[in-house]
């Protein structure tokens, strides 16, 4: 429904031919990518196919070696994390990027505090744990209470929520969540896919990594595969059927990996 | 639902009892720095008169200086060997240039030993933020380079206060302004580590550098900043020590390092970075200045004092390991 008109509009974010190395590894090998406004993809692919990675450039967190990023049909350099938060990129990283020794609302509010309207350079605390307690309720997340709590002592799912807690706070245009899902509840879970769809209301973009397949066919638009550092996959989710889906992946990997 | 109440209050009971038991813990140096001063007075009853406990006071503000230096560097999680040879370094080429050179304003003569000190930390700054190199490594390399300069430009030779300006030698001799513009610093220094944005990223960087850098909270420039800031305390803290023997000696700075180190850790900066309280290190140099106090009334050697402060760093470590396992153990069950 509407999707190919969708497809006429211009992408929000387009990734051209992205290389990148690590050493030897040739982690991604010339990756094109189009993402639209209000579009969900679900990014899936083996372990080291080049997910995170895809993500960290896009977020300004490493550097391309080569390949161009457009967004609204405009050349743009990401070249540092605020380049990516400038351009609305929101980024929940697979390594749960919290400082342990220091409490929730720091932790949400990491590199880009409130700060105080009359002295330059100073925190406004207050601001910080009003909103922290705020979007942690709004999550339905049991540590709404101790945003003051150092965030060392809460278990992995708990760490998790914070994580999106963050990139629910911070959604601008794009929102990339890498395995978000991770270590969460049943009800965790259906928190995170709630989400989601919610950004679709807003017209905002998500990139959804996740390696359980059923999590991401039931909230994304478009498919995606990667394999070895190569797109093989991307195709609009209606379509198929998750079997299909799941058969089509399996099939492709192993093609994929033999011509390899 | 009267029930629910009772178990509430019950909870928020324990709670305050919780509260109070890790408030004490994280402000242990306190009760331990009244302890030890209470144990040497009664061994050496002079400690506690009024005039004593200011020498002590007086005492500890030199020193106090670097240890400052030092902690910032311990919270953002790296630490600097060469603070005590800096402490040295630039006091001494500060008193050189007063000395030989003429012509520098003697109100401005306070900024020397602090520009050197400036100089010398970013110096620190640039190769362990900029270039990745390990601070540990840098600031052996300093250390040495920094102590053979002060004998350097020294030429052998101690420096008399007299031919330094009587005003660049009063901050470290005048006794209640020293320990006023300490006691003002350390405030200074503990407003800007809670409450402003550089701050909290110094904590930020010593909890985690790959996750400040993908958080948009650059360890390079904090790094660079950090050892600036330690070079910064470095040069005061020559500045003071000047004053403070009225003459910049040789050996000055030479007893610095291990002292700094231990006042940090006994009040709970922890060596993995990323935690500590500013005003709870004041407790910490004051329990080195009574024990320092305490060790000169019965005149013990350098050597000998040396050996202690070896053995009180061991004892600082261990302490802030017990301290940290039991507050773990608090904070968990919350
Ligand atoms: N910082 C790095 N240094 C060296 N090699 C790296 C680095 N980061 C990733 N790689 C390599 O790049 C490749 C892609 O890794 P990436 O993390 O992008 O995979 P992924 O698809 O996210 O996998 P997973 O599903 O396990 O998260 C892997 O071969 C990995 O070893
Ligand atoms: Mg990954």
């Amino acid at each position: 429904m509407g999707h190919n008109y969708e497809y006429m509009k211009r992408p929000l974010l387009s990734l051209r031919n992205i290389h990148k190395y690590f050493g030897k590894v040739h982690a991604l090998k010339g990756v094109d990518l189009d993402i639209y406004e209000g579009e969900i993809i679900g990014l899936i692919g083996d372990n080291g196919a080049g997910k995170s990675t895809l993500t960290k450039i896009i977020a300004g967190v490493i550097r391309k070696d080569s390949g161009e990023i457009y967004l609204n049909g405009k050349p743009v350099e990401i070249k540092s994390v605020e380049d990516a938060r400038r351009l609305g990129i929101e980024v929940a990283f697979q390594e749960m990027t919290l400082i342990d020794s220091l409490d929730i609302g720091l932790n949400i509010f990491l590199g880009r505090e409130p700060l105080n309207q009359k002295i330059p350079l100073f925190l406004d605390y207050n601001k910080m744990y009003e909103e922290t307690r705020k979007i942690l309720k709004q999550l339905g997340l049991r540590t709404s209470d101790s945003p003051k709590r150092e965030v060392r002592f809460l278990s992995g799912g708990e760490k998790q929520g914070i994580v999106v807690a963050r990139a629910m706070l911070f959604q601008s245009k794009l929102v990339i969540l890498d395995e978000p899902t991770r270590n969460l509840s049943v009800a965790g879970v259906r928190m995170v896919l709630d989400f989601i769809r919610s950004l679709k209301e807003k017209n905002i973009a998500c990139i959804f990594i996740s390696h359980t397949l059923h999590h991401v066919y039931e909230v994304a638009d478009r498919i995606v595969l990667l394999s070895l550092g190569r797109k093989i996959l991307d195709v609009p989710k209606s379509q198929y059927s998750v079997e299909e889906l799941e058969e089509m992946i399996i099939e492709r990997t192993m093609k994929h990996d033999i011509s390899a | 639902m009267g029930e629910l109440k009772v178990m509430k209050e019950k909870q928020s009971g324990f709670n305050l009892k919780q509260n109070m038991l890790l408030f004490m813990l994280e402000n242990a140096v306190w009760p331990l720095f009244i302890a030890i001063y209470l144990i040497l007075g009664v061994i050496q009853p002079v400690i506690f008169s009024p005039t004593f406990f200011m020498y002590i006071l007086y005492l500890s503000v030199p020193l106090g200086f670097a240890i400052l230096g030092q902690t910032i560097c311990l919270i953002g999680g790296v630490l600097d060997l060469s603070i005590g040879s800096l402490v040295g370094f630039s006091a001494m080429i500060a008193g050189v240039i007063l000395k030989d050179f003429y012509g520098i304003p003697p109100h401005l003569s306070f900024a020397l030993p602090i520009i050197f000190g400036l100089l010398c930390g970013s110096f620190n700054g640039y190769f362990t933020g900029f270039l990745r190199l390990n601070p540990f490594i840098v600031t052996l390399a300093t250390m040495m380079a920094f102590q053979g300069l002060k004998i350097i430009v020294a030429r052998g030779f101690t420096i008399p206060g007299s031919y330094l300006p009587e005003i660049y030698l009063f901050p470290g001799s005048n006794v209640t302004f020293s320990i006023i513009s300490f006691i003002v610093t350390v405030v200074l220094v503990w407003i800007f580590l809670r409450y402003t944005r550089p701050g909290i990223h110094i904590y930020v960087v010593g909890g985690n550098q790959d996750v400040a850098h993908m958080m948009g909270v650059d360890p390079k420039k904090m790094i660079f900043l950090i050892f600036s800031i330690s070079g910064v305390f470095a040069g005061i803290s020559g500045l003071y020590y000047t004053g403070f023997n009225r003459s910049v000696p040789i050996t000055l700075g030479n007893e610095v390092l291990f002292p700094t180190f231990a006042a940090a850790i006994i009040s709970g900066v922890s060596l993995r970075g990323g935690r500590g309280n500013i005003l709870n290190v004041v407790g910490g140099a004051l329990l080195l200045g009574v024990i320092e106090a305490f060790l000169v009334t019965y005149a013990v050697s350098p050597e000998a004092r040396i050996v202690g402060y070896g053995f009180m760093v061991l004892i600082a470590v261990l302490f802030n390991q017990f301290r940290d396992n039991v507050r773990d153990s608090i904070l968990r069950r919350i």
